[in-house]
């Protein structure tokens, strides 16, 4: 037998450990960030005296929260507050940065190991009937009731099923009560789940409406199959809040738009208020509060006095002239986008004719805004309200438009009845032929209320607010009589389709029910990583010492087998994470990664047996070696395949932490063929290859 | 160099009687055990239900807490019949409380929205208590459920929402509203959590309770999840007679299969005869002792196959008999370090695998005992009845 090449197979060899280690340094990177997060989230806790889990939850949530905190603590020394105002400043700073990036192309750890919440939505369809019927009465009450109980106590049943034999026992076609009268129960079933797919696709809608409240960095929504929503929440703190935000109706609101100028005017009241806070603490030091407290505050109105006001011009004139009494500096006419003159203004942009904030100053524009100070000089009866959805600039850049409304809603969603998307036939506007359009159907109340309020305001912007993020603002050009109205200026259909659905939304209201949740506190995560990880080093630690007492430096070249496999293994996590393979590092996967450490000596053994059998019958150790490889390696393969046969099978099977295993056991499997066949070849090719061995130690 | 069994001319192949009719009784205890718990005994993952892990810090002198005082506090609020749970570590308790089959889990606004719809039955209006303007409104913030109505009189009102099913009921009477009296009905949402946690930190005030972990599965997906495991494992199963059909022949994936439905019925009877419960990653562990099991029997047969070429004069049972013995020392080695790590697994790994490593562990000793035991003979055995291991002696001859 020839001598086979060495260097080919140590330069792969080598090749594959530094994309590994390359691979892994994020990881490294990350999880030494995270154990320093934690250090000095404690370090803080301890010196303000607040909970571990409070600063944990503010650290980055806003800046401000902490350090306005700390300058409120009175018990603190200058020193402590020094040190926690550096502390802060490194960890909102560069050290956030820091995990910002690494976390990115770390391995993906589950949500069993950084704690987290996993959701699995579904339609109430018994409420959606409830929802659907024309009419409600005791009878269907009942019907509804049974409906229920008899899904409760058989899971499997058919929803159908159940539904058409409690209609029939009743003696009652579904089409007295859904759908047009005389219409067939597959008819009518037909409908309803179509519905059913609706109510599917508005939740979703409404729940990434709300992305930003369950305040986790992370979130992710996504459809599983055609009737579920999947919703998983990695690092949430508060549970019971988050379920609580799931499970609310959804608010569809249309609020009138106040006009450009109005826009403009606040922004220039809020910079002088702003500026002349600034001189005040400047020059005299006075406390700002006592100042302005001598302003008279305006008073709050009643809801059905606002609701009588027909504008809100006149509350926009009182206080700027108010403001321009009070205050001392003189207006300066222009608004000068200078940092100094314009504090607030010069955090926005003109965006097409609206007012926009460029993502990265939204948090500092909205910590203004909600300054009691700032608040006293809205306009009265408004509020300002932020677009849903970033507008994408020409620069590249994301703006949020700012809107001031009016703070009671002109109409409510229960005014709608349908929305759906239609391409328009250019009737009234020959530009718009052949774009998507939303047309909207006004139940009778509604239309009436939507025919004054678009007589009055004609000219003017009326926003559709979903839970209080405006998803768009249309001029309204025309009085709308007859209880249709249509939504011109989507971009594409894409655009007018999530419209239409924001729209129904508001219009039907939809409950889900969580069918699966599964919850994980960070403590519970935390003790998993390490008693997984104190699980993995013992059981290796065991493992290496017997393949050295058994075999000698046969286990020795075993061992470096072994502890390359664990590398590859975390160096194929974090490589299939980053491609988005769903490659997550679950309790479970740890678990197999101990299994895999048991188990990839297995190959090796395997061969080492058979290379003693063959010293056995008198072979030269090279020839011993040679052998033995060859005859094992088909034992090994197939024995491998097979483990990989059930790991392939658990990952179509498995969610979550399963899958997390299955991925791992795969990568094992692969890695373990890898390292215990073609690495120990070459050490012992190479040992063989200096100089003739008379004796093997094995 | 250490030499364990080293070719130890065994003969296991007399003894194959004996080993299946030890198997068979063990099988036959556990299918017993199975059919007297009135089937397996499925976790909250397949039965659907609530499971949640709760941490209690005993504060210094304080005794720890016991299951039947949980029980007695779960009394309580009508969750007798749940399984309490404890371990115990120096500074802290972890209870796990287990309700199974509690009906469906809807947010409970959806529960109060159902009640109300049949009490109320007229226009109302359900909204949070804090998407309300605070300024118009009375500070509802807080609140799950706040109503308005101006349909229905104070009494009518009082008498709904004491039949509902919410915590801190109120009724408050506000102004008119299109000149009709309008009443605000607001409450809190009743969650299981949250009440087993109320009366917990109720009834022991001094200890801290930290929620470690909220496991809640509905009766669908628990069904659905039942299903698919069945279809995993049987995926599992099939795929690997196909694939040992191909490389070896269609008797040696028959008869891995066997060894495997073998080790699979006798792990599940030790978990019932146990009272351990079958959860998700308790099937993660029997795909996974499937794959190991398996792994133990190819090795042997890969043997077997090469022997049978190499000693043409031997009988088919010899052949067997030798192969095993060649195999022997492989085979307690790689059981021995497989069983080395999930012992520390076992011991080192936390409430949480606990009884996934308990599962491997089971399987590893049995799925070792199968290849040998069961497998092999099965082949033997199969051979010899359709006349292959004979017609090979006549070969011989």
């Amino acid at each position: 037998m020839k001598q086979r090449k060495l260097l080919p197979r140590f330069i792969i060899i080598v090749s594959i450990l530094i994309v590994s280690i390359y691979l892994l340094f994020p990881t490294f990177k990350f999880s030494h960030l995270n154990g320093k997060e934690e250090k000095i989230s404690q370090q803080i806790a301890e010196k303000m005296g607040v909970s571990y889990s409070y600063v944990i939850e503010n650290l980055y949530k806003d800046e401000s929260i902490l350090r306005d905190k700390l300058d409120d603590l009175i018990e603190i020394s200058p020193e402590d507050k020094q040190i926690v105002t550096d502390l802060l400043g490194y960890a909102q700073g560069e050290m956030a940065e820091g995990l910002n990036k690494s976390r990115k192309s770390a391995i993906k750890r589950g949500l069993d190991l950084q704690g987290g919440m996993h959701l699995v939505l579904e339609v109430d369809l018994v409420q959606l009937m409830r929802n659907l019927a024309r009419t409600r009465d005791q009878r269907l009450e009942g019907i509804l009731t049974k409906v229920q109980k008899e899904l409760d106590q058989n899971p499997q049943a058919d929803f159908d099923d159940v539904v058409i034999q409690y209609f029939e026992e009743e003696k009652i076609k579904l089409s007295q009560y859904f759908g047009e009268p005389g219409e067939s129960n597959a008819t009518v079933l037909g409908y309803m789940s179509k519905q059913a797919d609706d109510a599917i696709s508005r939740s979703l809608e409404i729940l990434r409406n709300r992305i930003d409240q369950f305040g986790v960095s992370e979130p992710s929504i996504r459809k599983q199959g055609a009737r579920r929503i999947l919703l998983e929440l990695p690092g949430v703190q508060d549970p019971a809040r988050a379920r609580d935000l799931i499970g609310r109706t959804a608010m569809l609101e249309f609020k009138l738009v106040a006009d450009p100028d109005k826009h403009q005017q606040l922004l220039k009241d809020i910079d002088k208020l702003l500026v002349d806070r600034k001189k005040l603490e400047d020059t005299t030091s006075t406390s700002t509060d006592a100042i302005f407290d001598d302003i008279e505050k305006p008073e709050t109105t009643d809801i059905t006095e606002v609701a009588k006001a027909d504008s809100i011009d006149e509350d926009v004139l009182d206080l700027s002239a108010e403001m321009s009494e009070d205050t001392t500096v003189s207006d300066t006419g222009a608004v000068d986008f200078s940092t100094e003159e314009a504090p607030f203004s010069s955090l926005l942009r003109g965006y097409r004719g609206e007012i926009a904030v460029p993502s990265e100053n939204l948090r500092r524009v909205k910590a203004y805004l909600t300054d009691p100070d700032v608040e006293d000089v809205f306009p009265d009866g408004t509020q300002v309200l932020w677009s849903a959805k970033p507008e994408i600039a020409g620069d590249g850049k994301e703006y949020y438009v700012f809107y001031l409304v009016k703070n009671t809603s002109e109409l409510t969603g229960s005014a709608l009845s349908d929305a759906r998307v239609e391409i328009s036939s250019g009737y009234s506007d020959p530009g718009t032929a052949g774009k998507p359009e939303v047309s909207l159907t006004l139940n009778r109340a509604g239309a009436r209320k939507f025919a004054r309020v678009t007589g009055a305001n004609i000219d003017k912007k009326l926003a559709i607010v979903l839970d209080d993020k405006v998803h768009m603002a249309p001029v309204i050009r025309a009085k709308i009589a007859g209880g249709r109205a249509r939504i011109e200026g989507s971009a594409n259909f894409e655009e007018a389709e999530d419209l239409a659905i924001v729209l129904r939304a508001g219009a039907l209201p939809t409950s889900v029910i969580i069918e699966e949740e599964r919850t994980v506190g960070p403590s519970l995560g935390r003790d998993s990583i390490r008693k997984g990880t104190t699980s993995a080093i013992i059981g290796m630690i065991l493992v290496i010492i017997f393949m050295v007492i058994y075999y000698g430096m046969s286990g020795l070249i075993a061992n470096v087998a072994l502890l390359m496999n664990i590398l590859l293994i975390f160096g194929g996590l974090a490589f299939f994470g980053a491609m988005g393979i769903g490659a997550t590092l679950s309790l479970p996967g740890i678990a197999g990664i101990i299994l895999t450490i048991g188990m990839a000596v297995d190959a090796n053994v395997l061969i080492f047996e058979r290379i003693r059998e063959e010293l056995e019958t008198g072979k030269t150790v090279w020839h011993a070696i040679s052998a033995g490889y060859d005859r094992a390696f088909r034992t090994i393969l197939d024995a491998n395949l097979t483990t990989l046969i059930a790991a392939l099978v658990l990952l179509q099977f498995g969610s979550g932490p399963i899958k997390g295993f299955a991925v791992t056991l795969a990568i094992g499997i692969l890695s373990s063929l890898f390292t215990a066949i073609v690495v120990t070849r070459l050490i012992f090719d190479y040992i063989t290859s200096k100089k003739t061995l008379e004796r093997l130690s094995i | 160099m250490l030499k364990i069994l080293h070719n130890p001319k065994l003969d296991f192949q007399s003894k194959r009687h004996l080993a299946m009719s030890i198997s068979a009784i063990v099988i036959f205890i556990g299918l017993l055990s199975m059919v007297l718990h009135g089937g397996p005994n499925y976790s909250i993952d397949f039965s659907g239900g609530l499971s949640i892990l709760l941490r209690f810090d005993i504060p210094e002198g304080k005794p720890p807490i016991t299951e039947a005082e949980v029980r007695r506090s779960l009394a309580k609020i009508d969750l007798a019949n749940s399984e309490v749970k404890l371990s115990r570590s120096e500074e802290a308790e972890d209870i796990l409380i287990s309700v199974k089959e509690i009906g469906r889990f809807k947010p409970p606004e959806s529960i109060i929205r159902a009640q109300l719809n049949q009490k109320l039955g007229k226009t109302w209006h359900i909204v949070s208590g804090d998407q309300l303007n605070k300024e118009k409104l009375p500070d509802l913030t807080g609140f799950s459920y706040v109503v308005i109505t101006t349909e229905a009189n104070e009494d009518e009102l009082r008498s709904v929402i004491n039949s509902v099913d919410i915590d801190n009921p109120q009724v408050i009477k506000h102004q008119t509203i299109a000149g009709k009296e309008a009443f605000i009905l607001a409450g809190e949402g009743k969650d299981t959590v949250t009440r087993i946690r109320k009366v917990l930190s109720e009834d022991y005030p001094e200890y801290t309770i930290d929620l470690r972990s909220i496991d809640r599965v509905g009766p669908r997906i628990g069904a659905e999840l039942r299903l698919q495991a069945i279809g995993a494992i049987l995926a599992a199963l099939s795929l690997i007679v196909i694939y040992l059909w191909i490389r070896f022949e269609l008797l040696f994936g028959v008869a891995a299969v066997i060894a495997l439905f073998h080790d699979v019925i006798i792990t599940l009877g030790i978990f019932s005869l146990l009272n351990i419960e079958i959860s998700l990653t308790i099937i993660g562990a029997f795909l996974t002792l499937v794959g190991y099991s398996l792994n133990d029997t190819i090795v042997v047969f890969d043997r077997i196959r090469e022997n049978l070429k190499r000693y043409k004069n031997k009988s088919y049972a010899e052949v067997v008999n030798l192969s095993i013995n060649s195999t022997l020392s492989r085979t307690i080695i790689t059981s021995g370090t497989t069983m080395m790590v999930v012992l520390v697994l076992f011991f080192y790994g936390g409430q949480v695998l606990h009884s996934f490593s308990l599962a491997l562990l089971i399987g590893i000793i049995v799925g070792t005992y199968s290849s040998i035991y069961i497998a092999s003979p099965v082949l033997v055995e199969w051979a010899t009845r359709t006349g292959k291991a004979a017609g090979r002696k006549k070969k011989v001859q």
